[in-house]
């Protein structure tokens, strides 16, 4: 008998963790979601010197890459970042406009815990948030935790401030009345 | 019949001639471990000074005593460079790290004036200088685990799932391909770069301070090298007894 609870103790706790990891959307969903119907390339972003040094006090550690892909059209932009959970990468999707994030998915988490950030009932708090200000990168407005997935949630904050920094340095930030002005 | 008794001065003197006979062979014997436990001493009198502690051992034959084991590396050349690659998979870019791989280094090939380092998990577009200009992985639907890397025409190619892809570095495609491809190949690595290497990979794990304190205390020589230097400082107090013993019997003798 004993036996038998240990044995259903022990599975019910291995499908909870390996419910928490997967990859929850592919690159072409991310896409279809952000850009429906549409077929559009890879844009890319060149990071300068003092842009790389904003990005790694966002990211709190180094940032390598001189330049980061993205797809944009009119004034939105779609990213995908990576960034270490606890001990792990987490794959985020962010979609921006207008200076401020649309919707903020995980493409796939390999942690053993802290999978919950990945339910719309967390993510939905991101929406509508935006950059405090051009001097301050960070979140304009708080994010409420998640007991248990601290480094998670951690991570996606951090992520959702690079996407929205991000944004700010590409073209598709600026209106369609500021983009005609800067044609000669 | 009886024999005579013994004189105390016979008495005195075959001691005398035992502690000289056993005061020489024994200092010829402890010689080589006293002068080895004095120069060791004396280093670890100012192993502050000699910055013993952060000296790291670079020599292969004492790290493989140590039981330390050397990375593996794999070497590809690149032009007149070369990119080489650990078995802890940091890369290497002629002979300094720049940069770490998600995988095991595969490949390395060229494409629109950019390196690209292969790794089974992703690659890694670099400068010439070793900067990382963007890391492609799954993420970017980069078949993997990669196989091979090589140039096919002016393109990029890759094997993978048993077959070959070219790839499309502005658009992120990959797409199955027939084409004749040369193939990556490791090379041979130069023994200075792998000196290079080795010194910026190796070293961490043990410093010279701990040699020299295994040295002074035999322990290179696992517990038997503990007992010799035991004997040693016996054979040590032995000679400053007999030492003291033969002066002293000088001494009285000239008075």
């Amino acid at each position: 008998m004993l036996r038998s609870v240990c044995v259903v103790i022990l599975v019910s706790l291995s499908l909870a963790v390996s419910a928490q990891r997967g990859a929850f959307v592919s690159v072409d969903e991310l896409r279809e979601q952000a850009f429906p119907g549409e077929t559009l390339g890879w844009q890319t972003l060149w990071i300068n010197k003092s842009q790389r040094a904003a990005i790694e006090s966002i990211l709190d550690h180094s940032f390598k890459s001189l330049r980061v892909r993205y797809w944009g059209k009119d004034q939105r932009t779609t990213w995908i970042f990576e960034e270490i959970g606890k001990e792990l990468p987490i794959t985020f999707g962010v979609i921006v406009e207008d200076q401020s994030i649309v919707d903020i998915v995980i493409m796939e988490y390999r942690e053993s815990r802290g999978g919950e950030v990945r339910y719309p009932f967390f993510t939905a708090q991101f929406k509508g948030l935006g950059l405090k200000g051009d001097e301050e990168l960070s979140l304009n407005h708080s994010v409420d935790g998640i007991t248990g997935a601290t480094l998670s949630v951690r991570a996606m904050k951090k992520i959702a401030t690079l996407a929205l920094f991000c944004h700010q340095l590409t073209p598709f930030s600026q209106s369609e009345h500021a983009k005609q002005a800067q044609i000669p | 019949m009886p024999s005579k008794p013994k004189s105390p001065k016979s008495r005195l003197q075959k001691t005398r001639l035992f502690f000289w006979r056993w005061h020489r062979r024994i200092g010829v014997s402890a010689a080589l471990v006293v002068v080895l436990a004095s120069f060791t001493g004396i280093l670890l009198n100012h192993t502050s000074e000699l910055e013993l502690g952060k000296s790291p051992v670079r020599q292969d034959w004492l790290l493989e005593y140590y039981g330390v084991e050397l990375p593996a590396l794999i070497n590809f050349s690149a032009g007149e460079q070369w990119v080489s690659g650990d078995d802890n998979q940091y890369l290497y870019l002629d002979g300094h790290q720049f940069a770490y791989c998600n995988g095991r280094l595969i490949g390395v090939a060229e494409t629109d004036g950019l390196l690209v380092a292969a790794c089974t998990e992703e690659l890694i577009l670099m400068t010439r200088a070793g900067e990382v200009v963007e890391r492609l992985g799954s993420t970017y639907g980069l078949p993997v685990p990669l196989a091979a890397v090589g140039s096919c025409g002016a393109a990029l190619c890759l094997r993978s799932q048993e077959k070959n892809w070219v790839a499309d570095f502005q658009q992120l495609v990959w797409q199955p391909t027939e084409q004749i491809t040369t193939w990556s190949t490791p090379v041979a690595m130069p023994s200075a770069l792998r000196e290079l290497v080795l010194d910026e990979q190796l070293g961490s794990d043990l410093s010279w301070e701990r040699v020299v304190q295994d040295l002074h205390s035999g322990r290179i020589l696992g517990q038997w090298g503990v007992w010799v230097v035991d004997l040693a400082a016996l054979f040590l107090v032995f000679l400053s007894l007999s030492g003291f013993f033969l002066w002293y019997q000088q001494y009285r003798r000239r008075r």
